[in-house]
């Protein structure tokens, strides 16, 4: 976690001194906002390590160029990728949402679905303390 | 398999209060085993009439039916006459506790006769014990048993019954039966599990034969000695005895019944000591499908012998055995267990209850979590171009610390880390801001552009935090103590520095030829790419 943190802030010192040349609009928070927001998950999922499949699902998608995951790509990778199971039943919604919000959640069955879950909370939720002390240590 | 369970779970108790060996203590045995039994009739009526005997309740049509049951159940043994008549003579003696106790060799011979006598009609197994038993000494016997005559009747069928029952879970049964036999029964195993040294060899030996089925010599389970003794039986009556509990045994249980049975045979034919049938018994437990007091039939042959490559699970009392239910039983288990471990760390779930409402409340937690990151992202960008150099002394200030709390905590405690940071980074900052500044971009600039040059990461991710941490330390440790751009050499040498504790810690060999890009190399150049 520590790792976590420090290279989430190695990685906003880095923009975070281009952005200062900029002047900060709005855009511009936006897109230093997103950008920290991917190293903040950039450095959840490396912190989590590879043992973790949504950390695994997490770094897949940032590797990517952001917006290449289409629709019809989904269905590329559901197609190739055995892994994924289909969804027989349509009345667990609640099973769904949880698989849509955690990452890489299409791929297991609920079991494990339950327990990347609760590491995907645990990992969040430090995360969110941490980026917490930050803004509160730089704002303050 | 209900009616064996609960057999063999009044006969546990049974065999447990024997120890006390106290007719009152039998009694509230039976009594005990009375609302176990409660669903077998026969149990019942075995204990109504167990207590009937004791008591001088109206037992006699219950055995009167229980046998019945029996017979029509499992045994129609034609033998059981002949056992009855046998206990005939020694019930009589047999009903005072006190007979139960100090004569426990004694009691035991009564059944044992009773097995013998009706082995060669009905059981080939009681034959077996019956050549054990044959040397018993009825005259004690009947000196201790009740002189109940229908008791008598009763406790000879189900004596009978007791040695095939015994391999077979009939034990309850049995027990009920003969409160006399029963007692020596229970005392029997008690005293293998205990002290058959006592005991005279052949009540041992008989007992421990017997016992097979009867169950533990402990007292801990009188179910697997019931399913023992079974299985000491022949096969068929372990089948049979098998039969009725057998519905809730998967085919693997019985695969394992019949091994152990066989397996008892031969010990039991080889010897009867308390000892080997103790060893059978105990082993038998562990494996024996019959049902324990927990009523549980499930795979559990394959647990004992511990082959199996997959996951055993053990039925319940009541439940289906079927390997289908099994697994999702199984499963069911693990999606709880899960969601109690949710449970404790989604706030304010602790009330809750049921999977719906939980998995709505982790739902919104994860999504209140991911907003929450959301909007500190936010805020962070826009403090961010403002207090550049504050995150210099954050950083280092952080490293610092991180590298004294890395080695003593690992994992999931970022808020350790940021309380011992906290106080140090205001200081930092506030003493490395002016000479922070640009040089420590421009460094750090440079170092970047230098790690990254220097080696190409394979491994997806970072796998030990506490390396990075230590790398970076480094790093910037030298940052910031010279302040002068690190050489290209300078940051290999703290490379390999740490990649040595690295590779040391990871247990990786250093495969490639060069150095493996760090995980925070790959995160940076991935910030790069922005």
């Amino acid at each position: 976690m520590q790792a976590s943190r420090f290279l989430r802030a190695l990685a906003r010192i880095q923009w975070g001194r281009g952005a200062r040349h900029a002047s900060p609009s709005r855009r511009s928070t936006v897109m230093c906002g997103r950008r920290i927001r991917r190293a903040a998950y950039a450095s959840m999922a490396l912190a989590a390590g590879p043992r973790r499949v949504w950390s695994r699902a997490v770094l897949r998608s940032l590797r990517r160029p952001p917006g290449a995951t289409t629709l019809a790509n989904r269905r590329l990778q559901t197609t190739f990728c055995r892994k994924i199971k289909p969804r027989k039943h349509i009345g667990g919604n609640q099973e769904d949402a949880l698989r849509q919000l955690v990452p890489g959640g299409g791929r297991m069955d609920f079991c494990s679905l339950l327990e990347e879950t609760g590491n995907y909370i645990q990992c969040l939720r430090a995360q969110v303390l941490l980026m917490k002390r930050v803004a509160d240590s730089m704002s303050g | 398999m209900d009616l064996g369970g609960k057999d063999m779970f009044g006969m546990e108790k049974r065999s447990e209060n024997h120890l006390s060996f106290h007719g009152s203590s039998m009694s509230s045995e039976w009594r005990l085993g009375d609302p176990q039994m409660g669903l077998v009739g026969h149990d019942a009526s075995v204990d109504a009439v167990c207590q009937g005997d004791q008591m001088g309740g109206s037992s006699s049509c219950t055995s009167a039916s229980i046998v019945d049951s029996f017979g029509h159940r499992h045994w129609g043994l034609p033998a059981n006459s002949q056992g009855l008549a046998f206990c005939d003579a020694a019930v009589p003696s047999g009903a005072s506790p006190a007979m139960v106790m100090p004569t426990r060799n004694p009691v035991a011979a009564p059944p044992r006769l009773d097995m013998g006598w009706n082995a060669p009609d009905s059981v080939p197994r009681r034959g077996m014990f019956l050549q054990n038993g044959a040397g018993m000494l009825p005259p004690s016997l009947q000196s201790q048993f009740p002189a109940d005559s229908a008791f008598i009747e009763r406790a000879a069928r189900f004596s009978c019954f007791n040695g095939v029952s015994l391999g077979g879970m009939m034990s309850p049964f049995a027990a009920g039966i003969l409160p006399g036999a029963q007692e020596q029964m229970n005392e029997g195993q008690v005293g293998e599990s205990s002290q058959n040294t006592s005991m005279s060899a052949d009540n041992t030996a008989f007992n421990g034969g017997s016992l097979h089925g009867v169950g533990i010599p402990g007292n801990d389970s009188g179910e697997p000695e019931f399913s023992g003794g079974g299985r000491e039986g022949t096969p068929n009556s372990e089948n049979t005895v098998g039969e009725p509990s057998s519905k809730g045994l998967s085919a693997k249980k019985r695969k394992r019944v019949n091994q152990d049975l066989e397996l008892e045979q031969n010990k039991g034919d080889a010897q009867l000591s308390v000892e080997t049938s103790k060893e059978n018994v105990e082993s038998k437990e562990k494996g024996s499908p019959s049902a324990k007091p927990g009523g549980k039939n499930g795979k559990d042959g394959g647990t004992d012998g511990g082959k199996e490559d997959y996951i055993h699970v053990r039925a319940r009392r009541g439940q289906a055995t079927n390997s289908h239910s099994l697994a999702e039983r199984l499963r069911r288990e693990k999606i709880s267990e899960r969601m109690k471990f949710l449970q404790d760390l989604v706030p304010g779930c602790s009330k809750v209850t049921g999977k719906a409402v939980m998995l709505d409340e982790i739902i919104n937690y994860v999504q209140s979590l991911q907003r929450q990151v959301e909007f500190l992202s936010m805020k962070l960008a826009a403090v961010n171009p403002r207090l550049d150099f504050n995150i210099e002394g954050l950083l280092s200030k952080e490293i610092l610390q991180s590298r004294a709390i890395s080695s003593s905590t690992f994992g999931f405690s970022p808020d350790m880390a940021h309380h011992q940071i906290h106080p140090t980074q205001q200081a930092l900052v506030q003493s490395g801001i002016p000479g922070i500044g640009n040089p420590s971009d421009a460094h750090r600039r440079s170092i970047n552009a230098q790690l990254v040059a220097i080696n190409a990461y394979k491994e997806p991710a970072a796998q030990i935090p506490n390396s990075w941490d230590d790398e970076l330390h480094n790093v910037v440790q030298m940052g910031f103590s010279s302040n002068v751009a690190l050489s290209t050499q300078d940051l290999h040498d703290v490379l390999h520095k740490i990649d040595g504790g690295w590779a040391g810690k990871k247990k990786e060999s250093n495969v490639y030829g060069h150095r493996r890009t760090h995980p925070c190399l790959m995160l940076l150049r991935l910030e790069s790419k922005k």
